[in-house]
């Protein structure tokens, strides 16, 4: 046996001393490749990598002269003159870098083996240098996308993390300043073919690799985001749908449409650029987009107003906005009724969509066309604030395969957005939000479960053809579907019974179950006469680089697909499982509990990497053998879900063996899989979970004390949450040795914080910079200054200062940039004189979801909000259980943290934060009714709802404040009060001596009397228990009646008593009742107000009398509201 | 709808009293241990003493439906034995339901508000024995049946029937609320 010897192209290649030569060299070299994996693998192996990146690289370097030329000559040239006149310059150089960069491509589609070596000779660099169609003949450009898109969808295949090189492949590419070239090719409005090649392979780039938070960044600044709404504006405008807007400055301005099948590529690529809330704000406040879709009310309060819009639309126009709504099912509006009293309506009629589609619908929703203009009742998407949802849902609904899948995960990602997005009713309440989701209740969930349905009996039934690219297999419907209804039931109640009512659940589990069947390997090992042990001793011409050897092979297409099912279904199960302890039941009911352990394993560490690079396809489908860090993670998610379930937990799950595994995955390396492992540990570290002294003995104090060190926020606050659980009730060693492992030192300094307020950097900075904006105006192509974000009117410009005190570049400003410098058509951005005043609060809402996600001070206050909720809690949890000696708990933890600075730092959290002074400079008020104040969505966002900023105060009774002065309201979020409260109760429930040095701290009770009157009714509450320990009366010997009724006195004295009478006036029954018993407590200790005995008097006589004193009448039972 | 209602309906809660039949009392203690007013459950221990000689303490899992938007005062789970007529007999022995029973008979009834009532009634539904769930069944004990339940908010008290076809009819449960002082630990599902 020997090595295979080099192909003699390459061998010709290295020797030729001329260009001509080189690229006949080239050429051979290129036919010889074509579809022949082992000559791709020789000449891998003899160094085809560093001889193509030299080759690139020099005719880089030949041809950078006129390039230059190029950038000043062309400015102001239209996309079709600058490319053909760069096209009559077709040099030897070009031809070379055209061969070069096809002969790249040809090896890159042998898949991950053979782009690993490519990434790590650094091919990515001199491809990316011919990118710009400015600087580059319009053939090579495409020449260079398709290469990259090749090895772009081969590493999309490695779901294993097989080598860190790979990943450097869409960094290189989404990053400054190459993301400018693909913007640029974006921005040709040439319709010509190769311009449109250029433009769909940009998209499919931008799809295929875009990922994380900083490759979607860099293509938002560089304005490909605008670009590319734009393009799908004029497609839709194109279409001529019925009730798109009319705007004529702007539809002139939009592009020309590109062709009908570019519009799901498209809307795939901005699916991966619209992942978070201020990238999905930006794409649907795109003004191409908005003035096609012209915006509906932003604060459409009531559905009432909404309908009134409609009647007086479609009475007076004919044709509203609304049209667009008639190619849609209609559905009968929820005014204020339980979803039950839903009654089901006539057939659908009058609908442009096929009877077929329509046949399985109809006698769910819709009511018939004449009904419907004179019928009040009736939804429209118009709730959403945007037409764009329905022309998606339009698209969805009409739409086959990837390209309704592409129209259902753009969707998905608006809906998640949405309330953010729209806010234009606090969440829960009965309107808008309830009317919305009824839409995507009968509308959009079930027409996603069969997606999956359908896909899941397609590939099971028929092979798959693959697609030149495998990021556009039909085998991605089934996950991405999947993917697509885990992200949609998120935080949706309504939305997780639609998805069971669809038959979901059977489906997902099956779908699931089916993932670790064998899949026979259809890519078996080709015979080769020559050896292919990677391990053998070398030529001496090839060396030992990473370039020279193949890569690991990663697995086969269809054990990916299996794999990515798996992490779907099991996400996908976990979302529906979210809330429900039924739908959790009929989960596990469906026998998927040791899918979930199996996908819990982790692949083996060995010590040259871990076991995945070996593993054959039968064994990656093994769960037992190990998982990729998705299926890893979707598991977690999906335990996590299982184990909110006190039922689940002393069943399924003990008798499933989940505690063992979760544990192991405690010291994953990847940060996502602890979060993962962390999360499920906090149920599973529960008082009344079975697991938890298995857990305990196992070690994971240690493990998780270790993690609560960590410099990840995430990990931090999961670690302390798990450890409040685990010294909740759990033994006093366990205790004391889980505060000594946390450290007290650590402890104290996590609950003092920095506690900055993230708000004062904003207002300094503001009050520095006088009434001048940050620089916004930037000239544009005609040389005027033009203030692309901010005309001058707007009355949250003051807003932008913020991005001076976290970000690191404000992409207003940088999209700015990008758009002069690269000469853009004037349909991107709407000249200020033509902004309607919906953009100027499309603007002020952007800077607002901005600021809340990305600014760095926000979330810093954020973070410190959670965590010191979970440590005050972590130590109330130290000393909540009486049976335990509660007082010896007490004095160990005040011992060991130093009472005093304790105190000092309870003190901290009651005062309210010194409020900043909000900048009173000339602010004009805002609109009406449409104050920028987010919303914060949903259960899942449950702390961090805790830890906002906006005021405890409901702001939607109030006039809606300015944004600055919402900035200005900042107060204590609410838990962490209840969190500080409850802490100081506990301690007043010790021995007499603790309550007195309690009492003893005036500062500390003084600044517990404003919250008396305090709209969180558990804040009250709490107060309440605390007066009530105070004067708490330990025995009936006589030093303890002394010492109780000194107490008391002080607590009269310092003003809690009367406080404590007032609260008898409480809308709260229950605040009504705990400050009866401490009445009577202080009464019976003191004698009355006015000094005079009356301590024998019943609660009873009692009730009236103090009712009568505070002027507060008590109803009958039940009459008082018990809850606000 | 918080997790928690009042001082006393709350996961953490322990009850403390007796379940009297014809002819014996036995002790019993309820701690509560997850509450759900938005999907209407609760769920935690019941523990009863004394019930056979070979268990001097037997405790069970058990699982409450509140009644309200979700669950009507009619049993809806035909294995529990029940029917309407044995339903609105049992509701019809706590005196605070006595004024909602001519409603409460109409099956498209739901009890409003149900959170902010002072009494709020329930069905309690044990389901296997903790610690160790596989047991099935024990010697001279069952908990095949299910209680009726009346909870006052405002004292803590708590009141309930148990219905079982073949055990002794009405035995009443009778609980009062452990004094915490308010203090409670801090626990939550992630």
């Amino acid at each position: 046996m020997a090595r295979a010897p080099p192909p003699a192209a390459l061998a010709d290649l290295r020797a030729a001393s001329s260009i001509q030569s080189q690229i006949v060299a080239l050429r051979r070299l290129k036919n010889d490749l074509i579809g022949h994996d082992q000559r791709k693998e020789a000449c891998i192996k003899h160094g085809a990598v560093n001889l193509l990146v030299e080759l690139l690289n020099g005719a880089l370097r030949a041809g950078g002269k006129r390039r230059r030329v190029d950038v000043n000559g062309g400015k102001n040239a239209t996309g079709r003159e600058r490319r053909s006149s760069v096209d009559e310059r077709w040099s030897h150089e070009d031809e070379l870098r055209l061969q070069c960069t096809i002969v790249v491509g040809s090896l890159a589609q042998g898949g991950l083996a053979y782009v690993t070596p490519l990434l790590a000779g650094g091919i990515v660099q001199p491809l990316l240098s011919a990118l710009s169609p400015r600087e580059t003949p319009a053939t090579l450009v495409v020449a260079t996308l398709r290469t990259l898109l090749a090895c772009a969808d081969a590493v999309s295949m490695d779901i294993q993390f097989l080598d860190p090189v790979t990943t450097t492949l869409a960094d290189q590419v989404f990053s400054k300043p190459d993301v400018g070239a693909l913007s640029e090719i974006l921005a040709q409005t040439s319709t010509t073919d190769i311009v449109q090649e250029q433009q769909v392979l940009v998209y499919q780039l931008i799809a295929c690799a875009c990922q994380g938070l900083d490759h979607p960044n860099a293509l938002l600044r560089a304005g490909a985001l605008d670009l590319m709404a734009a393009q799908l504006a004029a497609s839709i405008m194109a279409d001529g749908y019925p009730g798109l807007g009319t705007d004529s400055k702007n539809l002139t301005d939009l592009p020309p449409p590109p062709p009908k099948s570019h519009v799901s590529h498209i809307l795939r690529a901005i699916s991966a650029l619209t992942t978070t809330d201020y990238r999905c704000a930006r794409f649907v406040y795109n003004p191409s987009i908005s003035s096609i879709f012209p915006a509906s009310k932003l604060q459409s309060s009531t559905s009432s107003t909404a309908v009134y819009g409609q009647l007086f639309n479609s009475s007076l126009q004919g044709s509203g906005p609304e049209t667009l709504d008639r190619l849609l099912p209609q559905l009968s509006t929820a005014f204020g009724k339980p979803e039950t009293s839903f009654s089901k309506a006539f057939p659908a009629l009058g609908s442009f969509a096929s009877s077929s589609e329509y046949s399985r619908a109809a006698s769910l929703f819709a009511e018939s066309a004449a009904a419907k203009s004179s019928s009040p009742t009736r939804t429209t998407t118009q709730e959403f604030g945007t037409q764009l949802v329905t022309w998606l849902l339009y698209k969805a609904r009409t739409e086959t395969g990837l390209d309704r899948l592409s129209a259902v995960w753009q969707l998905t990602l608006i809906i998640k957005a949405k309330d953010k997005i729209f806010p234009d009713s606090p969440p829960g309440e009965s309107g808008p939000s309830r009317n919305r989701d009824r839409i995507l209740t009968y509308l959009l969930v079930p027409l996603i479960v069969r997606m999956i349905e359908e896909a899941n009996n397609e590939t099971k039934n028929n092979p798959i053809v693959e697609p030149q690219f495998r990021h556009l297999s039909p085998l991605r419907i089934k996950e991405l579907a999947m993917s697509a209804l885990a992200q949609l039931v998120e935080d949706s109640k309504g939305l997780q019974q639609a998805a069971v009512d669809a038959g979901a659940i059977k489906l997902l589990c099956q779908i699931l179950k089916r993932t670790f069947d064998p899949i026979p390997d259809r890519r078996g090992k080709m015979w080769t006469p020559y050896s292919t042990d990677t391990n053998m001793e070398m030529d001496e011409e090839t060396d030992q680089s990473k370039s020279t050897q193949l890569g690991s092979r990663g697995l086969s297409p269809e054990v990916v697909h299996a794999l990515r099912c798996r992490a779907a279904a099991m996400e996908a199960l976990a979302q529906i499982g979210q809330v429900d302890d039924n739908i959790r039941k009929t989960i596990i009911e469906s026998g998927i509990i040791a899918c979930v352990v199996d996908s819990l394993t982790a692949y083996q560490e060995t010590p040259v990497g871990t076991v995945a690079e070996s593993l054959s396809n039968a064994d990656a489908l093994d769960g037992k053998k190990g998982n990729p860090i998705v299926v890893i993670v979707a598991a977690c998610n999906l335990a996590r879900a299982l184990s909110r379930s006190v039922n689940i937990l002393r069943t399924s799950l003990i008798d499933g063996g989940l505690a063992k595994p979760i544990y192991l995955l405690l010291k994953h390396p990847n940060m996502s899989v602890k979060h993962g492992a962390v999360n499920v540990l906090c149920n599973l570290l529960l008082s009344f979970s079975p697991m938890r002294d298995e857990l305990i003995q196992g070690g994971c104090i240690k493990i998780l004390c270790e993690h609560a060190h960590s410099a990840d926020n995430d990990l931090q606050m999961m670690s302390l949450w798990a450890l409040k659980h685990l010294v909740y009730q759990a033994s006093p060693d366990t205790k004391i040795s889980c505060l000594d492992e946390l450290g007290a030192g650590w402890l104290i300094q996590t609950l003092t914080g920095e506690m900055r307020d993230p708000f004062s950097s904003f207002t300094r900075a503001t009050a520095s910079q006088g009434s001048t904006p940050i620089g916004m105006g930037t000239p544009n192509a005609a040389g005027e200054q033009v203030d692309l974000l901010n005309a001058a009117d707007d009355p949250t410009m003051d807003v932008d200062a913020s991005s001076t005190s976290g970000e690191d570049e404000p992409e207003d400003d940088a999209m700015a940039d990008s758009i002069t410098s690269l000469n853009l058509p004037r349909y991107l951005p709407n000249p200020p004189a033509v902004q309607r005043p919906t953009n100027l609060q499309h603007r002020a809402r952007l800077k607002l979801i901005k600021r809340d996600e990305q600014n760095a001070a926000v979330m810093a206050w954020k973070h410190e909000v959670r965590i010191q909720e979970q440590a005050l809690d972590f130590l109330r949890n130290l000393i909540s259980d009486p049976q335990s000696e509660q007082d010896k708990m007490i004095d160990h933890v005040l011992a060991t943290l130093d009472a005093q600075r304790l105190f000092d730092i309870l003190l901290s959290k009651l005062r309210p934060s010194s409020p900043q002074p909000a900048p009173q400079r000339d602010q004009p008020r805002q609109p009406h009714g449409k104050h920028p104040a987010l919303t914060t969505p949903g259960s899942a966002a449950r702390f961090a709802a805790s830890a906002t900023y906006s005021p405890a105060y409901s702001t939607h009774r109030h006039p809606p404040p300015s944004t600055a002065s919402i900035l200005s309201q900042i107060t204590t979020p609410p838990d962490l009060l209840v969190s500080t409260i409850f802490l100081i109760v506990h301690i007043a429930n010790g021995r007499a001596s603790q309550r007195q040095q309690l009492l003893s701290q005036t500062p500390l009770m003084s600044a517990t009397l404003p919250l008396f009157s305090h709209p969180d009714r558990r804040i009250r509450t709490a107060l309440c228990w605390l007066a009530h320990n105070l004067v708490w009366l330990d025995s009936n010997s006589t030093d303890d009646q002394i010492s109780a009724r000194q107490r008391a006195r002080e607590l009269r004295n310092l003003g809690v008593e009367e406080k404590v009478r007032l609260a008898l006036g409480d809308e709260h029954r229950d605040v009504v009742e705990r400050a009866r018993g401490v009445v009577d407590s202080i009464e019976k200790l003191l004698g009355p107000e006015d000094g005079h005995a009356g301590g024998q008097r019943s609660p009873r006589d009692d009730r009236g009398l103090l009712a009568g004193r505070v002027g507060v009448g008590l109803g009958g039972p039940g009459a008082r509201a018990w809850e606000r | 709808l918080p997790n928690s209602t009042s001082s006393f309906l709350r996961p953490g809660s322990r009850f403390t009293g007796t379940q009297q039949s014809d002819h014996q009392v036995y002790e019993v203690q309820v701690d509560l241990k997850h509450v759900d007013m938005d999907n209407s459950f609760l769920c935690g221990y019941l523990r009863i003493q004394g019930l056979t000689d070979d268990h001097p303490t037997l405790t069970t899992y058990f699982e409450g439906e509140i009644i309200g938007s979700k669950y009507v005062f009619q049993t809806k789970h035909p294995e529990w034995g029940s029917n309407e007529k044995i339903d609105m007999e049992h509701w019809g022995r706590f005196p605070a339901w006595r004024p909602l029973a001519k409603a409460a008979k109409s099956p498209n009834f739901t009890y409003k508000n149900y959170a902010q009532r002072e009494n709020i009634f329930m069905r309690w539904k044990e389901y296997f024995l903790v610690p160790n769930h596989r047991v099935r069944t024990i010697s001279g004990a069952s908990f095949e049946g299910f209680y009726y339940i009346c909870f006052n908010q405002v004292t803590g008290k708590v009141s309930g029937t148990y219905f079982h076809a073949k055990s002794e009819k009405y035995q009443q449960l009778e609980l009062e609320h452990v004094p915490d002082h308010g203090c409670m630990g801090a626990f939550e599902f992630r």
